[in-house]
């Protein structure tokens, strides 16, 4: 029995192992579950970036929990529904009405890469909670659905300052920048439409707050500040955020009290602007002189005075109205008389006055810094107040582009402007007053001419004489060139005539001076230029005036001084003379060179001649001295290509040097040129002549015409006596056409390919040359080349009607165990190319012109065998 | 037929002297004897039913928490063996099957059939029922496999951000339950299969 109880109380005791087992497994679940934490929607715009089970809600860097489920709003397909599951322990401060949740993605923007980290673990869902009391959270309504934000909350900086900033640009994006003194201290959060004006809102950090005062003052920090004047050129890059996103960038008088948070701040469009004083001036003028609000400014005595802020054109008063404001410090000085005037650009690569291009016009002005107070209205002048100095007036009959306000060169310096440009109706010509400035006065006197300055005209000279390189200025404006022959010459005139151009002006000169003027023609382009000295004997007689393309001609006008006008006459020739005469040979190199004007510019020459032409009717102008003596003739040469011709190729004969080729002239099918060939070959000229090229070659032969490979191929001629004269021919490629109207035969052998072989390439009988290959043509059917070959005269003989003929450019190789043996003709057909010729010891009637053979690819071992003996008046016989 | 109770004997389990029924002293070793394992039917089933409640939550609940780059992946025994089908390893999916779900599963119904068998009069099939004992005896030691499986892992990848595996709830219960089969398995006493009802000890 007493077992009995002991059993039944360990009974008991046994059953509350499956008891405990299902509490412990119980609690095992529902804890599982229990952790699983709770879930809350957030809506997005996009689900792009969320991934189920990977996108964190975070806070803090903290993971609070995780993207459970994505779908689209049902009801309202522009939403995405981001199903969050919040971790239990969090869910209470989490799951509360106000928190606001973000979706963090990673963003270049170009302050900064914000979000790097979601780069590789994705996008994920930061809170923001709407206290960083936890009572007070918790004390917020339950929610578990929210509206997903797309920016940082403004509350969320709740420790640093706010400011508001308006601006009438809405350029800066949100996430640019504040910058002060190139740090960052906060960043633009907001940016909205405020009227006609954008009011971006800006965070300035906690520990930053105090570098902001009431009166800071915004300015955009200028993505690159490019300073490019004639000095140089000045780049300023703040950091590289901003250069590429903007920012503000703020500064603060050391005096004003510490802003409070949204405070309203004008931002200014640069630094130039901070110290603007506040009073605006306004400028009347009658044109807006091309100044631009943005990059024109005014200028005091060279220094950055201010800046304009508005030009506006009243159409009723026709009136440009420009305001400024200047910086404190110049407004200071202004008063009641200050003096504004525009400074307009001038394309002028002088600097100083009108300089930098780059700038525009601007403004400057005068004061004489009297106590008076300034006046808020001011007229505008166009013309500087010291534009002081000596009247000049020109008459002209022509203007070109002239405009008031243009400048007078004398030397290329800019000595005066036009003041006024005026029709006189009365004399029918244009009226033209200058000014001279004060100190360049004395540069005009009565041995003064005035003409208009065009850049075409424009060109060197060492000529003192002679003025002006035109300046870069005339190519856009006409401007008037002064020139004074004596500067110490009386100053009595004070009117000129204003002349149309430089050629005019020296037309005039040499016609007042009594000189004469030329027509020279020219046959090809010459080396000189207008302006370009005539001599005789070495004496400057003159220049040129004009050069005119006519047809295929040139007029070259020339003026002689009145001296060496009367040189001129029947016996006169005019040649060029340019600076190098470069004679080179094998023997050396011969220069000889004129006078330093010449070796740049090219001269005429002329001189009297013991011959000359009784028929001439114009003067002819040569190209040098030797030609001047005209004791050429042409010859035409006509070539398929050009064969590496160029003008100045020899023409020989027998190596000597008769002519050399003076044109080359393009024609349908080919090149024509022209030899010039000295007078006294003229025989070599005729109907029996012949023309070839002589090219440099290197073969196995040995080296032909070396003198071509360093001075180029040259023609040589070769003739016999008798026939009659001929000045046009066909160029020859080759020297080697020796069977033309030579004795001998002619034999047709048909080749299935050309191989090697070439114009020239010898026939062999018993490895001694024969002949050779005359000329290739493509049979008609197109399955042969048609090889012609010559046999000289003495071997005719040896070609009969059942001869064999083989190519030898073919060779035989044996190659074995005990090394390569080659078989060749000689070394020479290998390479050149060569025909072998085999006459079998029964041969038959002798071959005669015309006879076509096949020409054998390989040679049979048995035909070198044959040995017939051929006696040379065999062929009578047999014939 | 000679049993101990018929010969009111009683076997010592350990040195396998046979004492007579009223030694509760082994004459020999003087461990504890008696004619049956002492409430052996009541602990076996207790321990079973334990074991049977303990395999819910290691079926429902997770095995093994893969995190691979910060992504939670937590996987039912089920699930796992799913995986591993799904992917081309139907191998590994049979053994951790078989191991998991298969054995311990086998092993409690076995169990509960032993258990019924020892009530059930005039029985036919004692010599299977016999036979199945000696199979969960045997494999009883095998069923800690998927522990097995999990430990490892647990302890070889841990790749800080990379992967990391963690062990689940699952795991605790499954690796209870298996405990608690092999002590069901442990008490039950196999001769009460072969006593007649009422020879019984009770």
């Amino acid at each position: 029995m007493e077992a009995n109880k002991k059993v039944k109380n360990t009974l008991f005791i046994v059953w509350i192992i499956p008891l405990v087992a299902m509490l412990v497994a119980g609690w095992m679940v529902y804890k599982y579950y229990s952790d699983q934490g709770v879930d809350m929607v957030i809506e997005f715009k996009s689900g792009r970036g969320f991934e189920i089970g990977k996108t964190k809600l975070i806070y803090k860097g903290l993971e609070l929990g995780k993207v459970k489920d994505i779908k689209i709003d049902q009801f309202d397909l522009k939403k995405a529904l981001i199903t969050v599951e919040v971790q239990k322990r969090v869910a209470a401060s989490v799951l509360r009405e106000g928190n606001n949740f973000l979706k963090v993605e990673p963003k270049v923007t170009l302050s900064g890469v914000e979000g790097l980290n979601t780069l590789l673990s994705g996008a994920y869902i930061e809170l923001y909670p709407f206290s960083y009391d936890v009572k007070k959270i918790h004390k917020g309504k339950y929610k578990d659905n929210f509206i997903g934000i797309s920016e940082v909350p403004l509350s969320f900086y709740n420790n640093g300052v706010f400011a508001k900033l308006l601006s009438s640009k809405g350029e800066l994006s949100v996430g640019s920048p504040v910058l002060y003194k190139n740090y960052q201290v906060g960043k633009i959060l907001k940016k909205e439409l405020l009227d006609d004006n954008v009011l971006y809102t800006l965070h300035i950090e906690d520990k930053y707050k105090n570098l902001l005062k009431q009166r800071s003052k915004f300015f955009k920090v200028n993505a690159i500040d490019v300073k490019a004047n004639l000095q140089g050129v000045k780049l300023k890059v703040p950091s590289l955020a901003s250069m590429i996103a903007g920012g503000v960038t703020f500064s603060s008088p050391k005096d004003s009290a510490t802003a409070k948070t949204n405070n309203t701040y004008r931002l200014l469009n640069s630094q130039n602007d901070l110290d603007l004083n506040e009073h605006i001036i306004t400028l009347v003028a009658k044109d807006a002189y091309k100044l631009d609000k943005d990059f024109s400014h005014i200028y005091f005595k060279g220094i950055d005075a201010g800046s304009i802020t508005e030009i506006k054109y009243d159409i009723k008063l026709n009136t440009t109205f420009i305001r400024i404001r200047l910086k404190d410090q110049f407004y200071k000085i202004i008063d009641k008389n200050t003096y504004f005037w525009v400074v307009e650009p001038k394309v002028t690569l002088r600097g100083v006055k009108g300089l930098d291009a780059l700038n525009g016009a601007y403004l400057t002005f005068h004061t004489n810094m009297n106590a008076s107070k300034p006046k808020d209205t001011y007229t505008l002048h166009k013309h500087s107040p010291d534009a002081k100095g000596k009247r000049v007036h020109l008459e002209a009959s022509k203007i070109g582009s002239l405009k008031e306000g243009g400048s007078i060169f004398y030397k290329d310096v800019e000595i005066g402007e036009i003041e006024k440009v005026r029709l006189n109706k009365r004399k029918n010509l244009i009226d033209i007053s200058l000014v001279i400035y004060s100190k360049y006065s004395s540069l005009v006197n009565d041995t003064s001419a005035f003409y208009l300055q065009s850049a075409f005209e424009a060109e060197a000279s060492l000529d003192n004489l002679s003025i002006d390189i035109g300046s870069l200025e005339t190519i856009l404006y006409n401007s008037i060139a002064l020139v004074t022959h004596d500067l110490k010459a009386k100053s009595k005139k004070h009117n000129y005539t204003l002349y149309k151009s430089k050629k005019e002006y020296k037309k005039n000169r040499y016609f007042t001076s009594g000189g004469k003027m030329f027509t020279l023609i020219s046959s090809q382009n010459i080396g000189a230029k207008i302006g370009s000295p005539v001599y005789y004997n070495n004496f400057k007689a003159g220049e040129i005036y004009d050069i005119v393309f006519d047809k295929d001609k040139v007029k070259v006008k020339i003026f002689l001084k009145k001296d060496f006008a009367s040189k001129v006459g029947k016996k006169t020739k005019f040649y060029l003379q340019s600076g190098f005469d470069i004679e080179a040979s094998l023997s050396g190199v011969k220069i000889k060179s004129k006078n330093l004007e010449s070796i740049l510019e090219g001269s005429i020459i002329f001189k009297n001649f013991k011959y000359y032409d009784e028929n001439r009717k114009y003067f002819k102008l040569y190209k040098d001295e030797e030609h001047a003596l005209d004791n050429t003739f042409d010859v035409d040469l006509i070539m398929s290509t050009q064969n590496n011709l160029k003008k100045g190729s020899k023409v020989l004969y027998k190596g000597f040097e008769v002519g050399s080729l003076k044109d080359v002239e393009l024609l349908d099918d080919g090149i024509k040129t022209i030899l010039e060939i000295d007078k006294k070959y003229k025989k070599l000229f005729n109907t029996n002549s012949i023309i070839y090229l002589n090219k440099f070659e290197m073969s196995l032969d040995g080296v032909k015409n070396a003198k071509s490979a360093v001075f180029g191929p040259s023609i040589s001629v070769t003739s016999s006596e008798g026939g009659e004269f001929k000045n046009s021919f066909v160029l020859k490629e080759d020297k080697f056409k020796p069977s033309y109207k030579k004795e001998g035969l002619s034999v047709v052998l048909n080749a299935s390919r050309k191989s090697s072989l070439k114009m020239g390439s010898p026939v062999y009988y018993r490895q001694l040359q024969i002949g050779w290959v005359d000329s290739f043509e493509l049979s008609k059917d197109a399955k042969f080349v048609n090889i012609t070959a010559f046999i000289e005269k003495k071997y005719k003989h040896l070609v009969r009607k059942n001869s064999i003929f083989y190519n030898a450019t073919a060779f035989g190789m044996d190659i074995s165990l005990f090394g390569v043996k080659v078989e060749t003709e000689t070394v020479e057909t290998m390479l050149r190319g060569g025909i072998v010729l085999i006459t079998p010891e029964d041969y038959t009637a002798q071959a005669v012109d015309g006879d076509v053979f096949v020409l054998e690819l390989e040679s049979d071992s048995e035909w070198l065998e044959y040995s017939p003996s051929i006696e040379a008046n065999a062929s009578k016989v047999s014939n | 037929m000679k049993t101990d109770i018929s010969e009111s004997k009683a076997l010592c389990l350990h040195c396998h002297y046979l004492n007579d029924v009223d030694d509760h002293i082994c004459k020999r070793c003087e461990s504890h004897v008696s004619q049956r394992k002492e409430n052996s039917f009541s602990l076996t089933l207790a321990f079973a039913l334990s074991s049977l409640i303990f395999l819910i939550p290691a079926n429902l609940l997770p095995m093994m928490i893969v995190t691979t780059l910060g992504v939670d992946d937590a996987s039912t025994i089920m699930e796992g063996v799913l995986y591993f089908l799904n992917h081309g390893s139907a191998g590994i999916g049979i053994v951790i099957f078989v191991a998991s779900v298969a054995v311990p599963v086998f092993k409690l119904s076995v169990i509960f059939y032993l258990l019924i068998m020892t009530k059930i009069r005039g029985k036919k099939n004692l010599k299977l029922a016999m036979k199945l004992y000696r199979i969960i005896e045997f494999i009883g030691k095998w069923s800690m496999l998927d522990i097995f499986v999990v430990a490892l892992m647990v302890s070889m990848v841990q790749f800080k951000t990379l992967a990391t595996i963690v062990t689940g709830p699952a795991a605790i219960a499954f690796a209870l339950a298996v405990v608690l089969t092999i002590i069901a398995t442990e008490n039950f006493d196999s001769r009460l299969l072969w006593d007649e009802g009422k020879n019984g000890s009770k």
